[in-house]
């Protein structure tokens, strides 16, 4: 299992670099995954997205419908891909500490 | 020459021999599941482009309409011409073309040969003559035709051998993937057509000799041997030494793709009949349900006891997250 | 490694063949300067010392390096072990005569070369060929599972010796290829190099326990276990589809009511629960229509019901048939008429086709496609094609077409409703792959997606280009590749992404329901909204 690291934390994450273990992420935790996915700065904007999948998360133990995702936050796909290079499925979702997304998505 | 009628027996033997078992071993096979690829020509009227009876809706009430001659349509001038290649690999149709299409010639010749010992033995011998007579044109039709197919099939055969022997050695794409056989058996099949021409420009009577070679060998004939002795060359013996243990050869390479190509296609890339209930595929799937599953990864869950059937209602086994 | 051949794949060099962009087959402006695209993604040291990387430098799965020489000659072992079972009746009465067939009989004409899009956009790479891994594996046939004398075998068939590079190379490379069939189209003798390429993955996973995890344990271990390969349970793909039906009712004007469970229903509908998640308009719009066509159809919420995907058709012949079952003995207890499957190729052909003959007393099953094509021209639903006022190309999925023969009921639909359909070339049953086929799109680890997107897409892309090149080639025109598969639609997803083809060409992709509803009458105008796509 790979581990990453950054300045002082040490994150174990699958081979495409989502978090192994969702349930240890933090705040902190988000601002070193984002830095392996072009965002410099995490932005109010950001932490919408992120909480809306963390609370998602939390609850139904996957990752929500993009389409959900653009109307529970008020972000249209666009913007979301602004936000996060990756898209929301490969971005967004690690940065919010979710395991990477799986089946025909 | 008593040898040589022994050992043309003997390799005619071997050769049909290994032919059918390895035919009876092929069609004898599990049935498969169903691979078909298309276009499949016997899809009546969608064939052309590729089409099959799934395009339509409820296709389990339609009539299934299987076009035999469609088949034959993509059959013929594939076997004859050798169309796949000629449209996917020009430069080795150059080669590959005349050196097969030689072949077909003097397998045609030696359907003639056998012909004309059959209407030898109903007692129209081509030997005896008789002016004017219906017998005596076609005999001499007969050899005529023989005797163009000898001179065109080497011929060819001999240019396709070389142009063939030349691409496998100079393309990079097939000496890659060529073994010492490849060659071998184009040097052994050359051999065959090039002592077939310098037999042919040694003797006239090539196609008699021939003939009475043929007769000797069907009728069982020793008589025949001493009424009309084999007055062939030399070179005559070398060809036909060489050409019988190709035959012997044969059965025994990737060459016998003559017949399996019939299973490939028909078998294979042209098999879509569905499974219905109570069908003869169904009663065989259901037979090889039941045997037993040996794999060894963990989420099979084989345990040396348990079939098919068994393994495949069940979840896979739980140590199946590795 | 330069002048690879065939003996070369069990070469102790630490790789065996290396990617250089400069040498993939070139792509046509403004795609056409490598220095613009991103570029490939070497591995680690780190990984590298872990992993088997000696193929070419790229990782689908990522295969452990064995720690003790014991281990290595457990493995060697097992892949010995797997290499016979894959030749017996009874463990793989499956496809035994169709894979005895392609060992036996080929004639190393190489006839099928070009046929291949990976080998073709690799630059003809060698260890790409699509006779290169089924050459291996013939040569491993003959020296171990076909008995006969040794010299007399290595005289006719060529030498090769089995070591663990070899095993860990084949194993990659049986991940290079998308099992697309389209070389077998051109085999002269009928030898097929997918199949080839599916057994010996079957062989690794069934015996070795060797797959991506992305097929298997999240794939089709998930989706027994949970219900969906996306990891869905039932009452999650329930609150999904209420979304939907909500969305689509707001978008459309019209009210769309999923259904459930619905005992006796002319149709089960399964759709690959990637579509509810990824593209929901398209679930969305299967309901708009089947209403509409006032037909009574169902979806199911048991275990599997939900979810068409059966990744078990590209790497294991049990898992299939784990799944294949699960799915006809739903539409059984639903008493339903007839399956139909949703706009995924893979699903169409594992029901339609390949598990034909697992199941028993089986539930008629039909594609999407065919379904479609019956209610557009019905006459049950109005439409207005000049709604579709952009340009359209089609996509083929491969399982549909090349496996199937469903080629003309999506083009007779587009043919209508798109005035501005064209075709791309070659296309129908001599398409092109997505280079998502065979579970790619789903393939991410490493850099896999880098290799896969610049690589197994490269003629796709090409040709799409080329299909719109009569059309204003900036984004000012958004140019619409109908692709009815879900597996394709992630191709062209991360194909469009990587290039930033949707910004600079104006390339998008969806299926064939969402045109239909777009051409509606009574739907509300612009149902397909490239802004949101």
């Amino acid at each position: 299992m790979p581990v990453f690291e950054y300045e002082t934390l040490k994150i174990n994450v699958d081979e495409d670099g989502f978090m192994e273990n969702p349930e240890e992420w933090n705040e902190d935790i988000a601002k070193a995954l984002a830095s392996t996915e072009d965002v410099t700065d995490i932005t109010e904007e950001h932490w919408k997205i992120i909480n809306y999948l963390r609370d998602y998360f939390k609850q139904y133990g996957i990752a929500p419908m993009i389409r959900k995702l653009c109307k529970e936050t008020g972000f249209p796909l666009k913007r979301i891909y602004e936000l996060f290079p990756s898209g929301p499925a490969k971005g967004a979702c690690k940065v919010a500490g979710l395991a990477k997304p799986t089946g025909c998505v | 020459m008593f040898w040589l009628f022994i050992f043309t027996y003997l390799s005619v033997l071997i050769f049909l021999a290994v032919v059918i078992y390895k035919f009876i071993k092929i069609a004898t096979a599990p049935v498969h599941l169903r691979w078909e690829l298309y276009p499949v020509p016997h899809e009546k009227g969608k064939a052309s482009y590729g089409g099959s009876i799934l395009e339509e809706v409820d296709w389990w009430t339609k009539k299934r309409e299987k076009d035999h001659l469609g088949e034959l349509k993509v059959m013929v001038p594939e076997i004859l011409l050798l169309k796949g290649v000629w449209e996917h690999n020009k430069e080795l149709w150059l080669g590959s073309f005349p050196f097969h299409f030689a072949l077909y010639l003097f397998i045609g010749n030696i359907a003639l040969l056998v012909i004309g010992t059959l209407l030898e033995i109903t007692g129209i011998s081509p030997f005896v003559f008789k002016a004017n007579s219906f017998w005596n044109s076609f005999w001499i039709i007969f050899r005529t035709v023989i005797d163009v197919l000898i001179w065109v099939g080497s011929i060819l055969g001999i240019l396709g051998s070389f142009r063939l022997l030349f691409t496998r050695i100079v393309n990079r794409n097939l000496s890659l993937y060529s073994t010492p056989s490849h060659y071998f058996n184009i040097i052994f099949i050359g051999a065959i057509y090039a002592t077939a021409l310098i037999w042919r420009l040694n003797d006239s009577d090539m196609v008699r000799n021939l003939m009475v070679y043929y007769f000797v060998i069907i009728t069982f004939s020793k008589e025949i041997a001493v009424d009309l002795p084999l007055q062939i060359p030399a070179i005559g013996f070398v060809h036909i030494i060489i050409s019988l243990l190709f035959i012997i050869y044969l059965p025994f390479t990737h060459m016998t793709h003559f017949f399996a190509k019939y299973f490939t296609y028909h078998s294979v890339r042209w098999e879509d009949t569905p499974n219905a209930p109570g069908s003869k595929i169904a009663e065989r799937v259901g037979a090889q349900l039941n045997q037993t599953v040996t794999w060894a990864a963990p989420h099979i869950g084989a345990d040396g006891n348990k079939n098919w059937i068994a393994i495949a209602s069940a979840a896979p086994s739980k140590e199946a997250k590795r | 490694m330069k002048n690879i051949k065939i003996r070369d794949i069990s070469s102790p060099v630490e790789q065996l063949a290396e990617i250089k962009l400069e040498e993939l087959y070139p792509l046509p402006p403004p795609y056409d300067k490598i220095e613009e695209q991103p570029g490939f993604k070497n591995l680690s040291p780190e990984i590298r010392a872990k992993y088997e990387a000696s193929l070419d430098g790229v990782m689908a799965v990522g295969l452990k390096k064995p720690e003790s020489e014991e281990e290595e000659k457990k493995l060697i072992d097992a892949f010995i072990s797997g290499l016979n079972k894959l030749f017996t009746k009874e463990n793989n009465w499956t496809f035994l005569q169709p894979l005895t067939l392609s060992m036996e009989y080929c004639a190393r004409c190489q006839t099928c070369n070009m046929d291949c899009p990976i080998y073709v956009g690799s630059g003809m790479k060698e260890i790409y060929r699509p006779t290169y891994r089924s050459e291996v594996l013939r040569r491993l046939y003959f020296k171990y599972v076909k008995k006969g004398s040794k010299i007399y075998k290595s005289f006719q068939n060529g030498g090769i010796e089995l070591n663990w590079e070899l095993i860990a190379r084949l194993f990659e490379l049986s991940y290079r290829c998308t099992l697309c069939r389209r070389c077998a189209q051109s085999c002269p003798i009928g030898v097929d190099n997918g199949l080839i390429t599916h057994e010996l993955r079957k062989m690794f996973s069934m015996e070795m326990g060797l797959s991506p995890k992305e097929l298997h344990e999240k794939g089709t271990v998930q989706q027994l276990e949970v219900g969906s390969s996306t990891g869905m349970n039932a009452l999650v793909v329930k609150d999904n589809m209420e979304f939907i039906d909500e969305d689509i009712s707001e978008r459309t004007g019209i009210k769309v009511e999923s259904k459930w469970d619905v005992e006796g229903a002319e149709i089960l509908l399964i759709h690959n629960s990637g579509e509810i998640l990824t593209w929901p308009e398209n679930p969305g719009a299967f309901a708009l229509i089947l209403d509409a066509a006032g037909i009574k159809w169902t979806l199911s919420s048991d275990l599997v019901g939900y979810d068409g995907v059966n990744y078990g058709l590209f790497y294991d012949d049990v898992q299939l048939a784990r799944v294949a079952m699960k799915h006809l003995e739903i539409a059984k207890k639903l008493k339903v008429k007839k399956i139909v499957m949703g706009e995924c190729g893979h699903e169409s052909k594992a029901m339609g086709v390949i598990a034909d003959r697992i199941f028993e007393g089986a539930v008629p099953r039909e594609t999407a496609m065919t379904l479609m094509n019956d209610i557009v021209f019905s006459g049950k639903i109005k439409l207005n094609p000049e709604r579709n006022w952009f340009p359209v190309t089609l996509h083929d999925p491969c399982n549909l077409t090349r496996s199937m023969g469903v080629i003309e009921p999506q083009r007779k639909v587009l043919r209508y409703i798109a005035p501005k359909f064209r075709e791309m070339e070659p296309h129908g049953v001599r398409n092109y792959c997505c280079g998502g086929g065979s579970g790619f799109a789903v393939m991410s680890a490493y850099n896999f997606s880098d290799w896969r997107i610049q690589v197994a897409s490269r003629m796709k892309f090409e040709q799409v280009l080329n299909a719109f090149a009569d059309e204003s080639p900036g984004p000012e025109t958004p140019k619409y590749v109908c692709a009815p598969c879900s597996n394709c639609k992630g191709a062209f997803r991360d194909m469009f992404d990587f290039y930033g083809a949707k910004t600079k060409s104006g390339l998008y992709y969806a299926g064939l329901v969402e045109l239909i509803v777009n051409a509606m009458v009574d739907v509300n105008e612009g149902f397909i909204d490239f802004d949101m796509m």
